[in-house]
């Protein structure tokens, strides 16, 4: 009962009249919405996602939206809505666990360099500073190649990229924060520094974290396509929004949109609600988010 | 005069910059009895906030003890490992600060943030035990108990420094240092927030060591009184004789720059500016400001010496 609670109040003042409601408000149900379909695939998805929903003749053409259709199907007789609406379980699971993997690694490793500071932090820094020198696609292809296309390899791939934005921005909110009052204050009361870091510092940061957080689903979410539409997450014919961009640009010639248009919209719809949560948070709590 | 509690013997803390060591304390000896107050006067950088840190072994980095010992109890706090000093901080030595509107954690509420001095140094591991505690430290400090539901935003100055008061003296310090702990306060709250520790002080037989600029609030309320001057000791000895016969020129300065309100309206300052302190005059360091400076002053740094009893670094004296 207690965590439905908690979620119950972290809602409610989403919704309190304070700066950011509504990118807060608005960006939620658009990734509420997503994780919805996620979890309701089976029951509310017209077909599988690799079934053929077109007689035997017709599966060769891809078929314009219909009643029937109202995305349209592709090639081999695959209906497009159908398979967006699987297709959210890959992204959303490569999105969330790169999301939280990079937290989990860049925050205390931005904590302990932001607090104790010295050859530490400078040998820290350097690293983090050369991951973020390279363009995140870049770099999430080769780690993807590296270890080999699956979802989960994909996902580390991605945290490989923003463990650095996790780190910057915790070790520049820790660098202010230890020269407070009441940091020096838990210091002279005898506390030892892991006390001090988790119970004074850390809640301090953790709007910063959220909207980081935002930041990074954002831009995990188009880097996860581009991934998919090398085929580094999952293989065709899995449900994958970024592979099917990919196979949906073949049709594109034979005047064929809605095979590239819609796997399109939702990537660019998923983003765009993390984007509006990261912005929402940011500015409901006056954070200064550097990318 | 009873016994000694805290003996700081040639301490000298350096800040050692890009452009050279600043010598922010610069061989200062001086003894606290148990149960005495002593105020430690000063304008700002004449290193009496460095020697407090000090003694908590809080000197920020690029800051270093480098020479001499402090020693409380018997324990010479400057050869101690970090985490022993650590255990030392909050449960023998207390300290309050200068600004109570920032010294506690915005995100905690206050009964917390006293309990957490109890569950952090063992005195108990129960939660709830803490917190009962933590409201008889408040009620013990002069704020309604039920305070420890209170976020900090939701308190006054008075009561923000009462609480950090609280923190600071739970375990029963044999010390408490405090910063300027009433420089951010209004003049009646800073009466009664001096009457508190006052009062602990000797409900407790604490011994309190007062860090201010202000030497007329000293000189209302100490036991005795050590003034320092760039970084060194010029002066230290009971309050009333500090103040009815001060021996060392700035000392008698700083008293003669403290607003009167029957005195004259003009207020009286020192001409010129504390010395840069990676570079110190040669000699005396206050020469250059000192209106008796003799040739002598200029050429040697005067020694500590002990007149009558009282203590003094001048050439005028000794």
């Amino acid at each position: 009962m207690r965590p439905l609670k908690a979620l119950a109040k972290a809602l409610r003042s989403v919704a309190e009249p304070r700066p950011g409601r509504g990118m807060l408000i608005a960006g939620l149900s658009i990734v509420l919405f997503f994780v919805f379909l996620a979890i309701a695939a089976p029951w509310i998805a017209p077909y599988g996602p690799r079934e053929r929903s077109v007689p035997p003749e017709l599966a060769g053409y891809p078929q314009p939206p219909s009643w029937d259709h109202p995305f349209g199907t592709a090639t081999l007789g695959y209906d497009v809505l159908s398979r967006i609406i699987w297709g959210s379980r890959i992204v959303l699971y490569v999105v969330a666990a790169s999301a939280l993997l990079s937290m989990a690694i860049g925050v205390p490793l931005g904590l302990v360099s932001g607090y104790y500071g010295g050859r530490l932090d400078r040998a820290l820094s350097m690293v983090m500073d050369s991951i973020y020198a390279f363009p995140g696609i870049v770099l999430a292809i080769a780690v993807a190649t590296v270890l080999g296309p699956s979802p989960s390899n994909a996902a580390i791939a991605l945290s490989v990229v923003y463990v650095p934005t996790f780190f910057r921005m915790v070790r520049g909110q820790v660098l202010e924060l230890r020269e407070e009052l009441f940091v020096e204050a838990a210091r002279a009361l005898g506390y030892p520094d892991r006390i001090i870091m988790i119970k004074h510092i850390l809640p301090n940061v953790a709007p910063t974290i959220l909207a980081v957080f935002g930041l990074a689903a954002t831009d995990a979410i188009l880097t996860e396509a581009g991934l998919a539409f090398f085929g580094l997450t999952v293989s065709y014919p899995q449900p994958d929004w970024g592979l099917d961009l990919r196979y949906g640009l073949r049709d594109l010639d034979d005047g064929v949109w809605w095979t590239t248009l819609f796997p399109g919209l939702a990537i660019t719809l998923l983003a765009l609600g993390f984007a509006l949560i990261g912005e929402g948070l940011g500015e409901r709590f006056a954070i200064r988010t550097e990318r | 005069m009873g016994d000694i509690l805290l003996s700081i013997r040639g301490l000298k803390v350096y800040y050692y910059t890009l452009t050279g060591p600043v010598r922010a304390v610069d061989n200062v000896s001086m003894d606290v009895y148990k149960g005495d107050w002593v105020s430690v006067v000063g304008e700002s950088g004449s290193g009496k906030s460095t020697l407090a840190l000090a003694i908590m072994g809080l000197v920020p980095p690029p800051g270093r003890v480098v020479g001499g010992s402090i020693v409380l109890d018997g324990i010479d706090l400057t050869r101690l490992e970090r985490e022993e000093l650590r255990k030392i901080r909050g449960s023998m030595i207390g300290m309050v600060f200068q600004d109570p509107m920032t010294a506690l954690d915005p995100l905690r509420k206050v009964g917390d943030q006293i309990a957490d001095v109890y569950l952090e140094h063992g005195v108990t591991d129960d939660r709830e035990e803490a917190r009962m505690m933590a409201r008889e430290a408040l009620e013990a400090v002069g704020v309604p108990g039920d305070r420890v539901e209170y976020y900090p935003h939701q308190l006054s100055g008075g009561q923000r420094q009462r609480v950090l008061i609280a923190a600071a003296i739970a375990l029963k310090p044999k010390l408490l240092i405090a910063d300027e702990p009433t420089t951010a306060l209004d003049v009646i709250v800073q009466a009664k927030i001096m009457d508190l520790i006052d009062e602990l002080r000797r409900k407790m037989g604490m011994s309190v060591l007062l860090i201010t600029h202000d030497i007329a609030l000293a000189a209302e309320r100490s036991d005795r009184i050590a003034v320092m001057y760039a970084g060194k000791l010029v002066e230290y000895g009971r309050v009333d004789e500090i103040v009815e016969d001060p021996l060392h020129p700035y000392t008698e300065a700083l008293l003669a720059s403290a607003p009167d309100l029957w005195g004259p309206r003009e207020i009286k300052g020192i001409p010129g500016n504390p010395p840069d302190l990676r570079d110190p005059p040669t000699g005396c360091p206050f020469h250059p400001r000192c209106p008796l400076a003799k040739p002598v002053c200029r050429e040697k740094e005067p020694r500590v010496t002990i007149i009558n009893g009282r203590v003094v670094a001048c050439h005028l004296h000794g």
